[in-house]
């Protein structure tokens, strides 16, 4: 693919609970830089995976390289550069932040404690109180500066807007934005607010039943992905040449989204550009229909 | 490392100071009570003659259901830091989910596990340490009166405890690395140690008992923990009545004791079987906190 370097690359990972597969045959690349959003229903295996490359859990099959290093919670250089924030923030409860801060500068090598505490003084979360009396969205920005206060070159954050409302999701990621502008920084957040995400992210990994099925830029997804509008008919030739992801077929009129690699030849589609959510929900009910029962048209992977 | 273990566990060390510096409030004064008691009653017994049948008796006597409480006290000393502060060392950070934060930063898991088993042994060791010490001072004067080698005299003094409380602290450990939840952990690391010390007491001291057959009329020697006696052999004693008459007869009494002067090999015998398990136990602990997955 592309000659850039690369953040995270992955090649069929693939992780195994007892019968069931959490994630299949991953195979992702995120370059340096920016923010790639990763996306899915509940259970698609974003977890799985972001756990898999921070070291937590090890994978069944595949492999997994996040700054040409495989990720190894016995490889203390690896730890340091990869910065995690897991699902539902996991912090001492009874802790303060000033004291989280103090552990981190004691656990870590490299750790900015300045830049936290300005952080969070600006953002106005009292840094003197146990975490658990705090907001869910003061929590999620101490997480987010101590993950921070390593100064990693990839972050990696598991569904940290979950349990916030929309004033601190926007906040949050208002604050990751500005992050990843500052600093030589490659973030990946999962999430399954696709809504949120299109503001700060130029990157998107699409899971859905624990396989990828996107992991490009946004704008090229974007650019590739149309919606397709003409009188009622087969779309067998449509799906001949191209990924057509959803059809909607009405009494008079045939709707295709579809990834197209090349033009439109026939003039009675007319082509119309596609929302970034609409994009994804598509592919997740594609997913659906396919777990649902077979179906005609069949989707490709990213 | 160390100040992220100080600031998790420093309440813990805190009430266990706190316990130690009351159990001491409780022990000290009656200890010296009970020593003032024994040298007045030996005193009197050796200048006057009198109660010298009764030493144990004017010393014991109005204490004995505070001397079997403080011995309860110091028999469960371990068994409470195993579940209160073993327990919940790994398998706490599990059910916080804190693990993802603590194993992701710049410490290996392997160095969390070492700096984490290092001190919570160390503190076993001390603290045990400091417990059997009191424990073995009060019961100074016990010990001329009754066997040191008896089943829970023996359990509290000397530096077995301190294996003990090591052991304790690491089956603790060790069971909530294993189950990653702390109630299944406080359960085994109950219902275990409480099973392997009554094994060792019950099964493993009586393999250093003497057995052998003395007079009929002779019984096991003092400060020896008696296991077991029995009159045996002798002709025509059906009619007899009295050990004398037994003996006239040829019986002779097969007895099996622990004597007085095992006692140090017997602890460090115990405290180095308890010390292995701590060992094991601290061994298993690495291996999962390393090697299993998060």
């Amino acid at each position: 693919m592309s000659n850039e370097p690369l953040a995270i690359e992955t090649v069929s990972l693939g992780k195994r609970y007892g019968s069931t597969w959490g994630l299949q045959d991953c195979s992702i690349e995120v370059p340096e830089g920016g923010i790639s959003a990763l996306v899915g229903p509940n259970g698609a295996g974003k977890t799985t995976l972001l756990r898999l490359l921070v070291g937590l859990r090890r994978p069944t099959s595949g492999k997994a390289r996040v700054l040409g290093r495989a990720p190894a919670q016995d490889d203390g250089d690896f730890l340091a550069s990869v910065g995690f924030l897991a699902q539902d923030i996991p912090l001492y409860r009874q802790l303060s932040g000033a004291e989280h801060l103090r552990i981190g500068a004691h656990l870590n090598c490299q750790w900015d404690a300045a830049v936290a505490e300005q952080r969070l003084t600006a953002l106005r979360v009292p840094l003197d109180r146990p975490v658990h009396s705090l907001s869910g969205g003061q929590r999620a920005q101490v997480a987010l500066s101590l993950a921070l206060a390593k100064r990693p070159r990839v972050l990696l954050l598991d569904e940290p807007l979950a349990a916030l409302d929309p004033l601190a999701r926007r906040e949050f990621l208002t604050s990751l934005a500005n992050v990843a502008v500052e600093g030589d920084v490659t973030v990946v957040l999962s999430s399954h607010l696709v809504h949120d995400l299109e503001r700060v992210c130029n990157h998107l990994i699409l899971l859905t039943a624990s396989r990828v099925r996107l992991c490009a830029d946004i704008d090229d997804v974007l650019a590739a992905h149309r919606v397709l509008v003409g009188p009622r008919r087969s779309t067998a030739e449509l799906e001949r040449l191209f990924t057509v992801v959803k059809v909607t077929q009405t009494e008079r009129q045939s709707r295709v989204l579809a990834r197209l690699d090349g033009p439109v030849l026939d003039p009675a589609w007319e082509e119309s550009e596609v929302g970034l959510e609409d994009i994804i929900l598509a592919y997740m009910a594609q997913d659906e229909a396919l777990t649902a029962g077979p179906l005609s048209m069949v989707g490709g992977a990213g | 490392m160390t100040y992220l273990i100080w600031r998790l566990h420093r309440t813990h060390a805190i009430v266990s100071a706190v316990v130690i510096v009351a159990i001491t409030a409780l022990i000290v004064p009656s200890g010296i009570a009970i020593a003032n008691s024994y040298h007045h009653a030996v005193m009197n017994c050796s200048v006057d003659h009198v109660g010298c049948d009764y030493v144990d008796g004017t010393v014991f006597g109005s204490n004995g259901i505070f001397t079997s409480l403080v011995q309860d006290l110091a028999m469960a000393v371990p068994l409470v830091f195993g579940i209160l502060w073993g327990a919940p060392l790994v398998a706490g950070e599990f059910e916080a989910s804190t693990e993802d934060f603590a194993w992701t930063q710049g410490v290996t898991r392997r160095r969390w596990a070492l700096t984490n088993l290092g001190w919570a042994l160390l503190v076993a060791a001390a603290w045990g340490g400091a417990l059997a010490a009191l424990f073995t001072w009060w019961r100074g004067p016990n010990n001329a009166l009754h066997s040191p080698v008896t089943f829970i005299y023996f359990d509290v003094q000397g530096v077995a405890p301190i294996a003990y409380t090591m052991f304790a602290m690491a089956l603790g450990i060790a069971a909530g690395a294993l189950f990653r939840r702390v109630v299944p952990a406080i359960t085994t690391t109950l219902v275990v140690f409480v099973a392997v010390r009554i094994a060792t007491a019950l099964y493993f001291r009586p393999l250093f008992a003497v057995t052998k057959n003395v007079s009929a009329l002779a019984g096991v020697p003092p400060l020896s923990y008696s296991l077991g006696q029995d009159i045996l052999g002798g002709s025509n004693t059906a009619a007899c009545k009295t050990l004398k008459c037994l003996a006239a007869h040829g019986a002779y009494n097969h007895i099996s004791y622990l004597p007085a002067n095992r006692f140090w090999p017997l602890q460090g015998v115990e405290s180095g079987i308890f010390l292995v398990l701590a060992l094991a136990l601290a061994l298993y602990t690495f291996w999962a906190v390393t090697t299993r997955e998060a």
